[in-house]
């Protein structure tokens, strides 16, 4: 391995991230909303997730909030999540 | 006769091989591995003597570093040790403060991209501290020896370069602190009348061990006078005021250290003072007053306690015999606690 690799591994990561399949209408779409637990965080979430209603049509909103602000959302927080709605939005940041 | 010397070979000589050094390390200046200081060129040999020194063997993977959640081989570490200043021997304290890193209860995501721009401070304890000349005495956080310096700068290049928590990147600290170059202190355990921290952590005297802890830039109180209570009340109150204005009241649980120096040691030697003693009495007086609350926003008005528990703090014994200063270290949050790991000695093995 190369010393710039063995420096940083990034260099030498091959496997991408594959994205999910962008939805074609909001129509009647469960969004979830899951909050990181920041200042606000919630406010902001439950206001994205009604204009996705007002402007788009979304269905259903899904708010659902981590455990702890520095540790990624739990697995089977996210699994549940996924089998709830069909969009999440989230957000990271102060 | 004798052979002349000739001086001026030798001059432009030495000329020479310090100007290809310098561009080598100019280079690695310029490059995305560097945080801003000079470097030591990691070669195959040196990194191979580091892997050795780690006491694994090359492609081993230590675990997935977040926030980057790469796979990290002890190369990368040893690279990163090499390219730090680190020497060999200090391999192992490298290797077992990663490890350290990665327990759960450390949060390194959190330390290592949090806008609070906390640093690990990595406390060492045991024989190994004499083994490699580590400073835990005068200006035990800095500047000094090489082992201290270059422990503590493995660690950020390691979590900058391999676990790609990169400045203004995925590392949003807000202002950092000097900590985030290098942040590592040996215990003076020899000159203290208190149980060394490893010890109250669960280790033999005889181990040698590591704590990582993240943490704010050391909060320096001065008590030229007074008894133990003068001291204890100082660190209480600096630790309190740290939190003010964080909030509704500063989260329960999160963990402080507290560095107390000869001066100050002795004192509360003299008094009696146990570590557990130190600890109430700490936790007791570390509260915000109403008049300060009340006039801070999300803040209740009333006075605020800010240590929820007393077996958050921990007491190292460290820091110079003139003076009567000691150190208060805000920890980042309740989301990451000290862990402790025990450092192997392969000296033994084989």
């Amino acid at each position: 391995m190369a010393m710039d690799d063995l420096l940083n591994p990034r260099r030498a990561r091959t496997q991408g991230v594959t994205l999910a399949p962008r939805l074609e209408s909001l129509e009647g779409v469960s969004v979830g909303l899951l909050d990181n637990y920041k200042t606000n965080a919630a406010k902001l979430l439950e206001f994205v997730g009604r204009l996705l209603q007002e402007r788009h049509g979304a269905g259903e909103l899904i708010p659902i909030g981590k455990e702890a602000l520095s540790k990624p959302a739990p697995a089977e927080l996210i699994a549940g999540l996924a089998g709830r709605s069909r969009l999440i939005v989230t957000g990271i940041g102060d | 006769m004798a052979a002349e010397v000739d001086e001026d070979a030798t001059l432009r000589s030495g000329e020479d091989r310090a100007r290809e050094a310098a561009a080598v390390v100019e280079e690695y200046l310029g490059s995305e591995v560097s945080d801003g200081l000079p470097v030591l060129p990691p070669t195959e040999e040196s990194v191979s003597a580091m892997i050795a020194a780690m006491g694994r063997q090359r492609g081993a993977i230590i675990g997935q570093m977040p926030p980057g959640n790469l796979d990290v081989a002890v190369e990368h570490l040893a690279a990163n040790a090499v390219l730090a200043g680190c020497r060999p021997e200090y391999g192992p304290v490298v290797l077992a403060a990663v490890e350290a890193m990665l327990d759960d209860r450390f949060a390194l995501y959190g330390i290592a991209c949090s806008t609070k721009g906390a640093a690990p401070l990595v406390i060492v304890n045991g024989p190994i501290r004499h083994r490699l000349g580590m400073k835990s005495g005068g200006n035990v956080f800095g500047h000094g020896v090489r082992a201290n310096a270059t422990i503590g700068r493995a660690l950020r290049l390691i979590i900058q370069n391999v676990a790609q928590a990169v400045p203004d990147v995925l590392d949003r600290a807000t202002l950092g602190h000097p900590g985030k170059y290098s942040y590592c202190i040996a215990e003076n355990e020899e000159a203290s009348h208190w149980e060394p921290l490893h010890v109250e952590r669960g280790l033999a005297a005889e181990q040698s061990a590591v704590t990582v802890f993240g943490g704010e830039a050391p909060h320096q109180i001065s008590v030229p006078q007074g008894g133990g209570e003068a001291i204890l009340l100082a660190m209480a109150q600096t630790l309190a005021v740290a939190g003010l204005g964080t909030g509704p009241g500063p989260a329960p649980g999160a963990p402080h250290v507290l560095v107390v120096a000869d001066e100050h040691r002795t004192v509360l030697a003299d008094e009696g003072w146990t570590k557990a003693a130190v600890r109430d009495y700490v936790a007791d007086n570390a509260v915000l007053p109403a008049d300060l609350t009340r006039r801070m926003p999300g803040m209740p008005d009333h006075p605020v306690r800010t240590v929820a528990s007393p077996d958050s703090l921990l007491i190292v014994a460290a820091g110079g015999s003139a003076g009567r200063f000691s150190s208060v270290l805000p920890g980042w949050t309740w989301q990451s606690q000290p862990v402790t790991v025990a450092i192997p000695d392969h000296r033994q093995q084989g």
